[in-house]
């Protein structure tokens, strides 16, 4: 994917894996204009500067310091198109009504309101209990927005990542957020409202839904699912193994483990463990770093995951065996819990 | 998978000689034909994208046309918006209800059946938006058209919009036919066959299940009138709507082509 793309998708997401440290050095990484008339303010208050990317409509003039890319149409609301010139055309739906349409090319599901909430927790609780993820948020193309207000990562969720200007000038870090301030804010003052915002809150982002969605019946949600962070991981490994062409896969946790004679507990948001009938798939979302290996490796990693350790694990398989997998892990530079190392 | 080749009417023909007495024929739109037409409709996306988009930033209640089994009825609920959904068909309307059945009691209360005539009918009240997809125009004789382009200007509110799709073009070589196979959402294969011969104002649709190995072999039938885009837009012109804009759709159905004309009343 390009870095145009990257920094798009950035925006419309929320959170990119394994990037949450290359932020740039002053500015926002990414910021969408739906007027370009704002553009030299920002850039004027350090909101925007060099190695920024800002998204303008078309017509724009350009301005000293940050990227400028000119989109056309939208993607803030449900039913719109954006394009980048005329090779990339991003769609924008709600999540209410993405299960009936088909998808023809990179999409961003949005919740826009309470009942796009409702249908979207009601597809995780199915997901959680059946092992049946939605088919439309498993397709490689298809991203949902605003996850760190959903109990998706929150590294990259704040304004020094992706800030959204609307034509009246209001400025939040999605078009479905709350306002941090406006044109002629310095990124500070932005910063300082986000941090407040989510001081205020039990789960932050507290921001990215705070316009369409009540932030009591959004926490409510998220304390009644402590596994939903999980979810929004597991989505990704799903995507991936469609994007890989492996599919029938089931997610450990979703419907039933990997491993089996363990307590249902919900594993640790960091991994995920992916398995078919062949083998299994050990994947990172923070890096974006899967492994695959044989069913009966990913039985004991899945086993590891639940417990939490090697010494909790020996309860139920020999230590030998653990001790084994974890140093072939280490091989692959794998230690469970802890983010892959992403350079390279 | 879809064929084109003349002699489907032949095809057809030696389909029900074969299967003499078992063969067992039927309107597509009727109480033996609902469940192959739901099945049809169930695994059938086209146009819900394009609609969807259209009635967005234009207020006001859904009247939704040719509803059917709720292949736009359903999505046009998930915008939030209060549908009423009219349709001809009880059997079909049946349907619907079961699939509203499933649905939350919130959005189940913003949906209302009617059992009417899409071509002359009084609800005695306006809508924002009015719908008919599916190319259902196609279903209505030019005199029925000009009826129905009636009612649905007696049913818009000041500023309202009529949301229309249609054929994009006449069907093709009007000697030959098309042959399309379809696996519906259970996994069965309906066979689906058109043709039309050039004097006729009408074309037929022939829908057989694959497996036609039972004691009885639904033959089901519908005979849409054949229109155009460029037609309607005509036909509804002269009725007092006009266009505001003409969109093509995406992922159609066998490829055909098919326009979405959004229309406005006439001032």
């Amino acid at each position: 994917m390009s870095e145009e793309k990257r920094r798009l998708m950035l925006w419309g997401v929320g959170h990119e894996s394994g990037r949450a440290e290359r932020r740039v050095k002053d500015g926002v990484t990414v910021a969408l204009l739906e007027d370009g008339a704002h553009l030299p303010d920002l850039v004027a208050r350090g909101v925007l500067a060099a190695g920024s990317t800002a998204f303008v409509p078309d017509g724009t003039p350009p301005v000293t310091g940050p990227t400028v890319i000119h989109h056309h149409g939208s993607a803030a609301t449900g039913g719109e198109e954006l394009s980048l010139g005329t090779d990339f055309y991003l769609q924008c739906q709600g999540y209410g009504v993405s299960q009936y349409m088909s998808v023809i090319g990179p999409t961003l599901v949005r919740l826009e309101s309470s009942d796009d909430l409702e249908v979207f927790l009601s597809d995780a609780d199915t997901a959680r209990t059946t092992g049946q993820f939605p088919m439309f948020l498993t397709n490689p193309l298809v991203h949902l927005a605003d996850t760190p207000a959903l109990g998706g990562s929150v590294s990259t969720a704040g304004p020094r990542h992706r800030v959204h200007v609307r034509a009246d000038a209001a400025i939040s870090t999605s078009p479905t957020g709350a306002v941090l301030g406006r044109v002629g804010d310095c990124l500070g003052d932005l910063e300082g409202a986000w941090e407040r915002h989510n001081a205020a809150s039990t789960h932050p982002c507290a921001v990215a839904l705070g316009a369409v969605i009540q932030e009591e019946t959004r926490v409510t949600a998220i304390d009644q699912r402590p596994w939903i962070g999980h979810y929004l991981n597991a989505l990704s490994t799903l995507r991936e193994c469609h994007a890989r062409g492996i599919t029938g896969a089931r997610v450990s946790g979703f419907g039933g483990r990997l491993s089996t004679g363990i307590p249902d507990q919900h594993a640790d948001a960091a991994w995920t463990v992916a398995w078919t009938d062949d083998f299994a798939l050990l994947r990172d979302p923070g890096s974006n770093r899967s492994f695959q290996m044989s069913r009966t490796m990913g039985e004991l990693v899945d086993l590891l995951l639940a417990v939490g350790s090697v010494e909790a694990a020996a309860e139920q398989r020999p230590e030998s065996l653990l001790r084994e997998l974890e140093a072939q892990l280490a091989l692959r530079g794998i230690v469970l819990g802890e983010p892959v190392d992403n350079r390279s | 998978m879809t064929t084109q080749h003349a002699g489907v009417e032949s095809e057809i023909e030696a389909i029900l000689s074969g299967l003499g007495h078992r063969a067992m024929v039927g309107d597509l739109y009727g109480p033996e034909g609902a469940p192959y037409y739901e099945a049809l409709a169930d695994i059938d996306t086209s146009e819900v994208r394009e609609v969807i988009g259209a009635i967005a930033g234009r207020p006001g209640d859904v009247l939704e046309l040719a509803a059917g089994t709720g292949r736009l009825t359903i999505p046009l609920l998930a915008t939030g918006r209060s549908v009423t959904a009219l349709d001809l068909s009880a059997d079909m309307l049946q349907r619907l209800a079961l699939r509203l059945g499933a649905l939350s009691a919130a959005v189940r209360a913003r949906c209302e059946i009617v059992h009417r005539d899409m071509t002359a009918f009084d609800l005695g009240r306006t809508f924002g938006v009015i719908v008919l997809g599916g190319d259902s125009i196609t279903l209505a004789g030019r005199a029925d058209r000009r009826s129905l382009f009636g009612c649905v200007r007696r049913h818009l509110e000041p500023g309202g919009t009529f949301l229309v799709t249609a054929p994009a073009t006449r069907m093709g070589n009007e000697s030959a036919g098309a042959h399309h196979q379809i696996m519906t959402r259970s996994r069965s294969v309906l066979d689906v066959y058109e043709y039309r011969t050039a004097s006729e104002e009408r074309r037929t649709v022939v829908v057989i299940p694959k497996d036609r190995s039972g004691p009885e072999v639904p033959i089901l039938t519908s005979s849409p009138f054949v229109v155009n885009a460029g037609m309607i837009r005509s036909e509804a012109a002269r009725e007092g709507l006009d266009l505001l804009s003409s969109t093509a759709v995406r992922l159609t159905p066998a490829g055909r082509g098919q326009i979405l004309l959004t229309m406005a009343a006439a001032p």
